[in-house]
């Protein structure tokens, strides 16, 4: 009985002590109460306190340790391979393949110049060699999804395949160890085939300057599963060297920008590091090039390419980047898709497979 | 909001305690009923006002029948209506699982916890609660409002009208409490996991390894569960003295299907019996008559565990085996060796679950075929390999403590060693508070 006292004693304590301190921190520490309209009065309480509590981080940590030293190589879907984290993405919701698949179709039969379609796969497609053992079953087989596309396209857009080559390189730090995003050496290889297909000479490696803006990186996998065994990443940049290459990044979007490089880097100081990246992703972001060069390019895209538009931009006098998930219809009918010399639909795999914001296409403008 | 959530453990708790515990003791029911309507009204807020209707028209029901106590047929009257309106509130369950949403919470609990007061009114088996609050406190007390367990009104009404706080009623409240949470937040959750991850196998590429790891991880899950729940009421219980009944115990390691059965939802089965087993079987004494009561009764016990045709299915297939073992092999069985008698409870209730894992009758069948197909290249593949690598210490940990190893072993510390297993047990439950909350966040 004496056991069952002194236990009870301390667990109150505990108890108490840990709501009286996520009171504390949540005043020293600024922790918000999330607003109304964010579910409902205990989905809010329960995702302030998640926050609150003290040790809250350590003891996310801890549980995701325990359970990898008891052998749970994947958590909450994503993969834990030695100094690296990699997504598992779901099966593909059928509904919106279909929508997505024809929206783009109608779209391509509608234009005059030359559209052009890739699809991105993902790191647990091209990392198979990091996954964990026996794992290839649970992995969705992304080269059947995307050759199975690119037959439903064939006719209508010319189909860039990356799978292979990406696949090939795989040794290489094509993605981020904890974000589900090509890095730049990755977004190099989609561009080159790119560049290639698209009937241009694309620039060669040498011709970049690489940068390294960030060094401890940890990216939204993290903040999912904190396994501390984690490589951070290093956030690199890849700058053109030769030729003066000049460039405008225009947002719109709320609100509209303007940043007079490629690369804004007063953003990793802010705290976006991956925003560097031509800014971060906006409903439609405009790349010029101050210099006159040739031709210009509307691209389709998601957060995927924003590694690989950079390189893109030094091939094109303009380059439009539109956002189908965020651009509002009254965007998307204000663009006159004539006014392009080509056109691309570059998405990631995961993308094309969970959203119908693909099908917006159908919306555009003459 | 649910018990095992922060919400519960770091203000709602920690707030009744305080609320409880500093009011006068002729308020602490009042206050106890305010915090219960609190959080069933936090609980499932779309379905407050039904229950409070199910409250009064239950006490409604409770008055008639004390009211006409020489006038039988307005007291039966009575009880039917209470039993109709107990009948349409899970039949509008049934609905909400039919239409994708879960049943709501305590709906069985609150509905029938009632309807068995009115009828033990009629039979002059419970005295007449004048004290609306202390009626809708036994009803819907937060502890109990998930899984029960069926207390009989007889059994809380003293405990309702003279309080008995102690330390050591505390003490061993707060244990339980962490206990069950532990249970059903570290072992529980991951047993079920484990059992969707494996049941999205297709069936075509089911194997040997596969069938039996679903339905261990199926039983194990249930079992962890259920009892978690059964423990954090019956832990709340003591903290605000109320003593329940043990509601589970260790009922996967018997040497019988009936012992499984008596073992699993001790009080439901137990209201089952009083209100329709026994009433039934006093009507004829044939022995196909009691098996068919039997199985009445079982179908009810399995409709609770699962509100659709499968979870009575599995009620029926208890009941059949109970049957088997009263008519057929029982003496066999006692004459077996105890390991043996064990596997067969075992398996017995392993294949059970076969009917509750599966849509339909077709499907079990199909699981159970592969639970013996001994063909070589069958046995297992790389999908549950894969998972059992993720998930083995589950399914391991589960085996090991759905045996009563931890009562006996504490047992036998605390004869030998008092002071180490005093140690031990502070130390076990300091571990337990701080691997629920680290699986809360």
């Amino acid at each position: 009985m004496l056991s069952k006292r002194i236990s009870a004693i301390l667990m109150l304590l505990i108890l108490v002590g840990l709501t009286l301190s996520c009171f504390f921190r949540a005043r020293l520490y600024g922790v918000a109460f999330p607003e109304r309209g964010q579910g409902t009065i205990v989905e809010r309480t329960e995702a302030f306190l998640g926050e609150a509590v003290p040790f809250s981080r350590t003891m996310r940590s801890a549980k995701v340790d325990l359970k990898y030293l008891l052998g749970s190589r994947e958590q909450e879907g994503i993969f834990m391979s030695g100094k690296r984290l990699i997504e598992n993405i779901e099966e593909p919701v059928s509904s919106y393949v279909q929508s997505n698949t024809e929206a783009i179709i109608q779209f391509a039969q509608q234009q005059s110049v030359p559209t052009y379609m890739s699809l991105i796969p993902t790191a647990s497609a091209i990392l198979q060699n990091a996954t964990p053992p026996f794992s290839d079953s649970r992995i969705y087989n992304q080269k059947q999804f995307i050759d199975e596309r690119y037959k439903n396209f064939s006719g209508q857009l010319s189909c860039v395949d990356v799978y292979s080559t990406l696949l090939q390189n795989n040794s290489q730090p094509l993605y981020f160890n904890t974000e589900s995003l090509l890095t730049m050496q990755g977004g190099y290889f989609v561009y080159e085939l790119l560049s290639k297909r698209m009937g241009n000479a694309p620039y060669s490696l040498d011709r970049f300057e690489i940068a390294h803006i960030q060094q401890n990186y940890y990216g939204s996998l993290y903040d999912k599963v904190e396994f501390r065994n984690i490589e951070p990443d290093i956030i690199s940049i890849f700058t053109y060297r030769r030729g003066l290459k000049e460039f405008s990044v225009t947002h719109t979007g709320e609100p509209n920008k303007v940043y007079h490089t490629l690369f804004p880097q007063f953003l990793a100081d802010l705290g976006r590091p991956l925003d560097v990246m031509l800014g971060g992703q906006s409903a439609i972001v405009d790349i010029e090039q101050k210099k006159k060069f040739r031709n210009s390019l509307l691209v389709f895209c998601d957060r995927q390419m924003f590694s690989v538009l950079p390189f893109l931009a030094c091939d094109y006098q303009t380059i439009r980047a539109v956002d189908l998930e965020q651009a509002t219809d009254q965007q998307l009918r204000s663009i006159n898709t004539s006014q392009y010399d080509e056109i691309l639909f570059a998405y990631s795999v995961d993308t094309f497979m969970h959203s119908n914001a693909l099908s917006r296409v159908g919306r555009m403008g003459g | 909001m649910t018990f095992f959530s922060l919400t519960f453990l770091l203000i709602f708790l920690p707030v009744s305690l305080l609320l409880y515990y500093t009011v006068p003791v002729s308020l602490k029911n009042p206050v106890l009923l305010l915090l219960s309507l609190a959080f069933y009204g936090l609980l499932e807020p779309r379905f407050f006002w039904l229950m409070l209707f199910s409250l009064l028209f239950d006490y409604g029901a409770a008055c008639i029948v004390c009211s006409f106590r020489d006038r039988s047929g307005i007291g039966r009257l009575a009880c039917f209506l209470s039993a109709v309106k107990s009948a349409a509130y899970v039949a509008y369950g049934v609905l909400c699982i039919r239409q994708g949403s879960p049943s709501p919470a305590g709906i069985l609990i609150f509905t029938w916890s009632a309807t068995g007061y009115v009828v033990d009114l009629y039979h002059k088996a419970a005295p007449f609660e004048r004290n609306f609050l202390d009626f809708a406190l036994y009803n819907c007390f937060f502890g109990r409002i998930f899984l029960g367990p069926y207390v009989k009104y007889t059994v809380i009404r003293p405990q309702l009208k003279e309080k008995r706080l102690s330390l050591a009623s505390i003490s061993s409240g707060m244990v339980l409490l962490v206990q069950g949470m532990a249970k059903k937040v570290v072992l529980g959750d991951s047993l079920m996991g484990l059992y969707q991850t494996v049941s999205a196998i297709e069936e075509r590429e089911r194997t040997l390894l596969s069938s039996w790891t679903l339905l261990l991880s199926l039983a194990l899950g249930v079992y962890f569960v259920f009892s978690g729940y059964c423990d954090a009421a019956r832990g709340l219980g003591h903290i605000f003295s109320f003593k329940m009944p043990r509601n589970i115990f260790f009922p996967l390691h018997t040497g019988s299907v009936r012992e499984f059965v008596e073992r699993f939802n001790i009080s439901w089965l137990d209201y089952l019996r009083r209100y329709i087993g026994y009433p039934l079987a006093a009507l004829h004494g044939s022995a196909v008559w009691q098996g068919i009561c039997t199985a009445v009764c079982l179908a009810f016990y399995g409709a609770w565990l699962s509100l659709t045709p499968r979870g009575i299915l599995w009620g029926g297939f208890l009941a059949l085996l109970m049957l088997s073992e009263k008519y057929l092999y029982g003496k066999l069985l006692e004459k077996l060796p105890h390991l043996l008698r064990r596997l067969y409870a075992g398996l017995a209730v392993l294949l059970s679950f076969a009917l509750l894992s599966q849509p339909s009758l077709h499907s079990s069948y199909v699981l159970i075929k592969t639970l013996f197909q001994f063909e070589a290249g069958l046995w297992y593949n790389d999908a549950i390999v894969y998972i059992l690598l993720q998930n083995y210490w589950a399914l391991a940990l589960g085996l090991l403590l759905s045996y009563p190893m931890i009562p006996r072993v504490s047992s036998f510390i605390r004869k030998r060693w008092p002071a180490c297993a005093n140690i031990f047990s502070v130390a076990l439950n300091l571990g337990l508070i701080t691997l629920t909350i680290m699986f809360l966040i």
